[in-house]
């Protein structure tokens, strides 16, 4: 089996798929099975932003008031490139959901948490998340962004209630029989 | 996919059953993030129509499945709704089985 992968959820799913491919390697149902991922997708979870282990967060989402425009919100989100070592719904990388940092308890805490970053431009490439002073991005659009980030809540079927892929790891545990 | 089509005619001429799962970003996204990153760092704001140039692949949107139709195979897609991607993936099972390649195009967020 050969897995091309680099996103992050995507990823997690072509480990387990390994995972489990490995131990039946000689009985694998399937005499080849590609996933193929182009164009090429970024380096996600190798070199995204500060993937060293999250400190540990709050489990439950803040409930402090939120002013921002979320729809405005996720475009930033978008543009800005958070997406990138956050996923697109705060599930991926450097996730929020189910570890709430304290940098985003309230609008306030966000806001300068984003003015004090110290990661300013380095010389040499960083897998720090870099700052957001308010030339690149304004009191309104932090808020928009952080009106954006509240809403996300976990969506991910646990594993065994994807049908398909159940189907698939099961019949590639089978004996190989052209 | 753009770059050596031909192993899928590869795949189709020597009946191998091959199952392509086609991750599709419509872009070299790689480049896009690294350009948002840029000018992330460089506390420049970003526009991300700016950041498309020359990196995003869309207007007009590649057919893959006709691709790799033309090339011999049978294919399906582009897939965007993900309520229709395990249909597909059961009817590319179907084939492989017989011992026939078969292509599925997937869109998927640009990661």
């Amino acid at each position: 089996m050969i897995v091309f992968s680099h996103g992050a959820a995507e990823h997690f799913l072509a480990a387990e798929f390994i995972r489990r491919m490995d131990v039946k390697r000689s009985t694998r149902r399937f005499s080849l099975v590609i996933l193929l991922l182009l164009p090429i997708l970024v380096f996600a979870q190798e070199r995204g932003g500060g993937r060293g282990a999250a400190p540990a967060g709050n489990p439950n989402p803040p409930t402090s008031p939120v002013t921002g425009n979320a729809v405005n919100g996720k475009a930033l989100y978008y543009n800005h490139g958070c997406y990138g070592c956050h996923g697109f719904n705060g599930e991926t990388g450097r996730a929020f959901v189910g570890n709430w940092s304290s940098n985003l308890a309230t609008e306030e805490n966000f806001l300068r948490f984003l003015r004090a970053r110290a990661n300013v431009a380095p010389a040499t490439p960083s897998t720090s998340m870099p700052n957001f002073p308010e030339n690149s991005l304004n009191d309104k659009q932090a808020k928009d962004i952080y009106a954006y980030i509240r809403t996300f809540k976990s969506n991910a079927p646990p594993l065994q209630n994807i049908s398909t892929l159940n189907e698939i790891v099961k019949a590639a545990s089978r004996p190989y029989k052209p | 996919m753009n770059y050596a089509p031909g192993v899928l005619w590869t795949a189709a001429h020597h009946r191998i059953p091959l199952l392509t799962v086609m991750h599709n970003n419509r872009a070299y996204h790689q480049e896009i993030m690294q350009l948002q990153r840029v000018a992330n760092q460089h506390n420049r704001g970003v526009d991300i129509d700016k950041c498309k140039i020359g990196t995003a692949i869309e207007n007009p949107n590649i057919d893959y499945a006709k691709l790799a139709q033309s090339m011999g195979l049978q294919a399906e897609g582009p897939i965007t709704d993900p309520k229709d991607l395990s249909a597909a993936i059961r009817r590319g099972i179907q084939v492989v089985k017989r011992g026939d390649p078969y292509l599925i195009d997937v869109v998927t967020q640009p990661r």
